[in-house]
């Protein structure tokens, strides 16, 4: 159900159609979800979308996307947190809250269900509740007791004996046995001797059994939530001057690095934000390429944004935000390459200084590239987020030290055919030439679509001018004229 | 002999330093001429239609990481997938895209500061005028980095014109002479030494090696000017 409503969650048209969600198997296409309004079509999951389409040739159907779908139960157990703080994912579409202590926050626990599930409800989400003492107890009953079943300790034994064995878990071989015996509730399974009930379904159904009474301990490991690694402060008095304003960015950065670096953790990029007097917001971020906690060295990342602080009529509030950190990489200490270290220590403070200063995107590094087209055989990648290192091979013919982005054509003052002219403009200056190497054919990539090289095959040439440069040529030539560009410089 | 001492004091007083750090090139006579070796912190400036690739050797000899500032919109890269075949290393090699003159100076002065970087390699538009070339002048005098200005636009031939950093240690402008498979032959002017007197050279490179030689003495070079790109 979750997967069809939160299709139709984010897009409402869907919600009175019939529609099936689709996965692909090996080479199979089958249905893994119907919607709502599919339900009473006689269709059960599972079966191919060539017998789908057989039986409803008009019938929608959509891809399935069940990375999506626990990314919703996800949040939706984050929403859950407003009940309780103590909730865990289960199996499928499970959620387990313990309301232990928090249901009379809302009246109690019935209420608490029909809220669950009205609220559940809004968002578009249809909910089967169930509450017992204990956790399997309370599985079995969202799923195959009546709806909203609240089970006291009283009558859990009696209650639960009502439910059938598939509410056990017990897995498809001891449950399907079970039904084979005849054995269909739990009651049933009950009234037999443990001995023999023991060699049946085995250790673990007892202790299955066992578990939803409340007989033997089934250990939850709750979801932890992530710490908001905020650090605030408020002033009675708002700050207006820049002194006060980094004297405070000091005690936030001191206390956020020593909450991170208790759990080994540095930051990577974190956020200022200075709110003003006049309910003006300013925002500042850094961004770092290791994770680090040196309070120093983040300050003097932020102080450069401070320089040209405006705080107005005052400063009232800073809020400190890690919004990105990484666990602290640690650094074996070199013995006897301690300046190398340095060395390092001190190039990835500049690379931090600078893409800070002028923005990430504009410190590259090259990376090679596996291309035959010269200006394809390297990329640029961002020095704050360097990918691993690959080797570079050396090409075989000669390249040019300098490339132009865009080839520049040529002005030849005589139409030399197709060779090499004798002399050219280059640089408002008349050049002769002398050819040095020569041709070269590069072919452009039939698979690709470059307009740069729409021209075709080109034949480069290396030529030397008598004014001392080293140009790299090449010509291309069509029925109509030949033309002449400088790609790249030598020298 | 003092006033070798004095001049290396008042040399010492305008580069801000105490200890000379040099970067030799291994030939003898310019080595000479220099007094040792290029200057380590300190601003050089190439000129002529070959600057990128002596300063290439240059920046080979130093070592170390190499930022090569440019704007944005220039039409010029680096081409790393060659730099190995001018003895570069293009993994210690970072590029910045900058939106303007002030930032290329900006991050200039915090790289040269920094003293993490080898070099810095300037390719710059407008030229640099007194004051920015001193800031950046004095960000180098600490450390060992070297900043090389690239100026292949200048035309020597026109002689001392805008467009110059001032106050370089030393101005070289380079031109290639012949070129071959294995070998480059460049003529290299130095044509502003603040060590002592501008020189003229024929050098020549070896391709596999990347060693640079001498080729002649300046007695020897072509009577064309034209073909070595120096004025008389």
């Amino acid at each position: 159900m979750l997967a069809s409503e939160r299709l139709i969650r984010a897009e409402p048209g869907l919600a009175h159609k019939p529609f099936a969600l689709v996965m692909r198997e090996a080479n199979r296409l089958y249905v893994s979800a119907l919607s709502g309004a599919a339900d009473n079509l006689g269709l059960a999951p599972g079966i191919s979308l060539s017998d789908l389409q057989a039986a409803f040739p008009d019938i929608l159907y959509l891809e399935a996307d069940p990375l999506g779908d626990a990314k919703c139960l996800q949040r939706l157990l984050r929403w859950a947190s407003r009940f309780t703080p103590r909730l865990v994912r289960g199996s499928a579409c499970d959620l387990f809250l313990d309301i232990a202590g928090a249901s009379h926050l809302f009246g109690d626990e019935t209420v608490l269900l029909k809220i669950i599930q009205d609220r559940l409800a809004k968002l578009g989400f249809t909910a089967r509740v169930g509450l017992a003492d204990t956790k399997a107890a309370a599985w079995g009953f969202a799923h195959y007791g009546p709806d909203r079943s609240n089970i006291g300790k009283d009558n859990l034994r009696q209650a639960a004996g009502t439910l059938p064995v598939e509410a056990l878990q017990m897995g498809p071989g001891p449950t399907i046995l079970c039904r084979q015996l005849g054995l269909k509730t739990i009651h049933a399974l009950l009234a037999l001797p443990r001995a023999t009930l023991a060699s049946r379904i085995g250790l673990d159904g007892i202790k299955r059994i066992d578990q939803l009474l409340g007989e033997a301990v089934e250990v939850t490991r709750f979801a932890r939530h992530q710490q908001r690694l905020v650090e605030e402060m408020q002033f009675p008095d708002p700050i207006g001057h820049n002194v006060g304003v980094e004297m405070a960015l000091d005690t936030l950065l001191t206390r956020l690095c020593a909450r991170l670096s208790s759990t080994q953790k540095g930051i990577r990029n974190a956020n200022l934000t200075l709110a003003r007097v006049d309910h003006a917001a300013l925002s500042f971020s850094i961004q770092t390429i290791r994770p680090t906690c040196d309070v120093p060295a983040l300050k003097r990342l932020f102080a450069r944004h401070l320089e040209q602080l405006d705080v107005g009529f005052g400063i009232e509030r800073m809020i400190l935000h890690a919004r990105h950190t990484a666990p602290l990489s640690n650094q074996q200490l070199g013995l006897g390459n301690r300046q190398a270290d340095e060395q390092k220590d001190a190039l990835d403070g500049l690379i931090d200084t600078l893409s800070n200063m002028f923005g990430y995107e504009r410190v590259q590094y090259f990376t090679p590239a596996d291309s035959h087209i010269p200006e394809r055989a390297f990329s640029r990648d961002y020095a704050l987020y360097p990918s691993p290192r690959q080797s570079w091979t050396t090409p075989l013919r000669k390249r040019p030290l300098r490339l132009f982005r865009k080839p520049v054509a040529v002005w030849l003052d005589k139409n030399a055919g197709m060779d090499v002219p004798e002399s050219i403009i280059w640089q408002n200056q008349k050049c002769h030439l002398t050819p040095l190497t020569g041709p070269e054919r590069i072919e452009p990539d039939w698979w690709r679509d470059d307009p740069q090289w729409y021209s075709g095959t080109r034949d480069y040439w290396w030529v030397q001018t008598d004014t001392g440069a080293l140009l790299w040529l090449y010509r291309v030539a069509d029925a109509a004229r030949v033309q002449w560009f400088v790609h790249g410089l030598g020298s | 002999m003092s006033l070798e001492i004095l001049k290396e004091k008042v040399m010492a007083l305008e580069m801000g330093r105490i200890s000379r750090q040099v970067l030799p090139l291994d030939i003898a006579t310019i080595d000479q001429a220099l007094q040792g070796g290029l200057d380590l912190g300190a601003i050089h400036e190439f000129t002529g239609p070959a600057a990128s690739m002596f300063a290439q050797l240059i920046v080979q000899r130093r070592g170390g990481t190499t930022f090569w500032l440019s704007l944005e919109q220039t039409g010029l890269d680096y081409y790393p997938a060659a730099l190995a075949q001018y003895g570069g290393v293009p993994e210690k090699f970072l590029a910045l895209y900058l939106p303007n003159n002030a930032a290329i100076l900006n991050a200039a002065y915090e790289i040269l500061a920094s003293g993490a970087a080898g070099c810095v390699l300037l390719d710059l538009k407008n030229p640099l005028n007194q004051t920015q070339a001193r800031k950046l002048q004095l960000a180098a005098q600490a450390t060992s980095a070297l900043g090389l200005v690239i100026n292949s636009a200048h035309n020597a031939l026109s002689g001392e014109g805008p467009g110059l950093v001032s106050s370089a240690v030393t101005r070289w402008h380079v031109c290639v002479n012949a070129w071959s498979t294995d070998k480059t032959r460049l003529s290299l002017g130095l044509t502003k030494n603040r060590r002592g007197r501008p020189h003229h050279w024929i050098v020549e490179i070896d391709h596999a090696t990347h060693h640079l030689h001498l080729a002649s003495l300046a007695g020897e070079r072509a009577a064309d000017p034209r073909r070595t790109g120096i004025g008389a």
